[in-house]
């Protein structure tokens, strides 16, 4: 964490969707800061956490309406942003990693053609160069035989070998900021902490700054410097993911006592209480 | 057999024929479970956990070894009785019910299919079982959340009187509060009406929270029967154990040296 300016600055954010009935309003004047830290995002599907995350991408919806006090990448604001400055950004600075990878890649390319792609188009190789780069990505993300991973097809990986080729396809490309959207829910738990341990050695490594969604808590606990729970749109409490355990919002503390414990028995799990007023 | 066996499981093994030769998912799985109890599985993907589940709702007709419910000895074909008797719920509620039927429709068929009578009043009651009432009949499953789906999923498997429900990974697609409340229903819903419960899944606090007994599975077979209670305490002999309690404890020792390996 260096004393430059933060890589986002997002002060008052707001996301507005058009819905049949009417405006909702997802994401409800959120403010946070990110360096080159790792900061989790955690909270109940719904509570906005992935809406944060794709209006830092570009990605809404066309009728959605993003509002903020200051909302910067890298001193750049990105409130207005022409589809072509997004597409600057969007990947080239700011990389995405989603839960699944059998619906983020390609089906019918192999998944070194779709590394490769990353190396030809956006930055200039050629075919045999994009090629033997695409060979070191695979290599460099853990893929033990890269020459014959490379030739087989997304349905012919595992789970955990096509989030590595998502990583890979996403490094190739060396942003400043990596967005984690549930990027390890789908996988099990061995192959889980491999990944997070990729991601987790990269970011030291390249020294990027790394936003975690996730509605695990553990895991954002053990693994990110910062945390923030979000619930309903809005932040309930910012805290070190060290102390999550030690929580003092009665939300967090809610989620923390409704998992399942492998340290006590527990005979019936404390639920959260959730508003009435829920969208259906 | 003992009477009170739900489910034994006997040399279980299960081969399949790839483009390139075959592959064993199955080597040799023994499993007895009594009648109420809850037995976990977990183990990471490929070890053949959810072909065991599959193999006991019969739908593996390449399954070798044998497989007995209530001392019965099940054929390579089910009768409609023997079927009735093993139900599933599955991980993910969207992808299992049917998206153009209506609850109602959802909950009605097995009833047709297995000829139970007074089918309204079954509806109505596996429903209320779930925590749903009347007004969820005529939804899609659309328009029910993804906790509310799984409550749905749960009454089909129900409505037909099963004693072994198989549960593979019922809850990992839920967020931890809806989790909780899932998982008090299975523990409410066993306690009641004495269902025998085999769980996959890859969390193991979900497993000790939910089971008395678990098996680690690894390449195609069990690599150790453990108590939850040893579990919780790490009283694990096997090293793949003792790795998969380290992963999921996130010990970042371990998590460092896996990626080297």
């Amino acid at each position: 964490m260096t004393g430059h300016r933060p890589l986002i600055d997002a002060q008052a954010l707001t996301v507005t969707f058009a819905t049949a009935s009417g405006p909702v309003s997802a994401v409800r004047s959120v403010s946070f800061a990110l360096g080159r830290e790792r900061l989790g995002i955690v909270g109940e599907s719904g509570s906005g956490k992935s809406t944060v995350c794709r209006a830092l991408l570009g990605l809404l919806p066309p009728k959605t309406r993003v509002s903020a006090d200051v909302l910067t990448f890298d001193g750049q604001n990105l409130l207005g942003l022409s589809r072509n400055s997004w597409r600057t950004i969007r990947g080239a600075r700011i990389g995405l990693i989603m839960q699944d990878p059998k619906y983020s890649l390609n089906p019918i390319m192999s998944v070194g053609a779709q590394v490769a792609e990353v190396y030809r188009f956006h930055k200039g190789y050629g075919r045999a160069a994009a090629w033997t780069m695409t060979i070191d990505a695979l290599a460099a993300v853990g893929i033990h035989e890269p020459e014959r991973v490379a030739k087989l097809h997304p349905h012919q990986v595992s789970g955990g070998i096509g989030q590595r080729v998502m990583i890979a396809s996403m490094l190739a490309l060396d942003p400043d900021l990596l967005i984690a959207d549930e990027a390890t829910s789908a996988l099990d738990a061995t192959i889980a902490a491999q990944v997070l341990a990729l991601i987790d050695d990269l970011v030291v490594r390249r020294g990027m700054g790394l936003l975690l969604v996730s509605h695990d808590l553990g895991l954002v606990g053990r693994f990110c410097d910062r945390v923030l729970v979000m619930r309903d749109g809005q932040i309930v409490e910012m805290l070190e993911a060290r102390s999550l355990e030690h929580a003092r919002h009665s939300y967090t503390k809610a989620l923390l006592a409704a998992r399942p414990r492998l340290d006590r028995r527990v005979d019936i799990l404390p639920t959260v209480r959730r508003d009435a007023a829920l969208p259906q | 057999m003992d009477p009170r066996r739900a489910l034994a499981i006997d040399n279980l093994r299960v081969r399949y024929t790839t483009a390139d030769g075959y592959w064993d998912a199955l080597r040799g799985i023994d499993l007895a479970i009594d009648r109420g109890e809850s037995f976990g599985l977990v183990g990471e993907s490929g070890s053949g956990k959810s072909t065991v589940l599959k193999a006991v709702a019969g739908l593996v007709p390449e399954a070798r070894g044998t497989i007995q419910i209530d001392s019965r000895k099940m054929g390579t074909r089910r009768t409609k009785g023997e079927r009735r008797k093993v139900q599933i719920v599955f991980q993910d509620p969207y992808g299992s019910l049917h998206p153009r039927h209506t609850v109602e429709r959802i909950l009605r068929e097995p009833i047709k299919i297995h000829g139970f009578d007074e089918p309204s009043a079954r509806i109505r009651d596996a429903l209320l079982a779930v925590g749903l009432d009347a007004s969820y009949l005529f939804r899609f499953p659309h328009q029910l959340s993804g906790g509310q789906r799984q409550r749905v999923a749960i009454a089909r498997a129900l409505i037909i009187e099963p004693q072994i429900v198989l549960l593979d990974e019922p809850t990992s697609a839920l967020d931890v509060s809806i989790q909780a409340e899932i998982l008090n229903l299975l523990m409410q819903l066993r306690r009641e009406r004495g269902l025998t419960y085999l769980l996959v899944s890859h969390d193991l606090a979900v497993v000790a929270h939910l089971c008395d007994r678990l098996a680690v599975m690894r390449h195609g077979a069990i690599v150790e029967y453990l108590t939850s209670d040893a579990l919780r305490s790490g009283n694990v002999e096997h090293p793949y154990t003792r790795q998969l309690l380290a992963a999921y404890s996130g010990s970042s020792v371990t998590r460092r040296r896996e990626i080297e390996a």
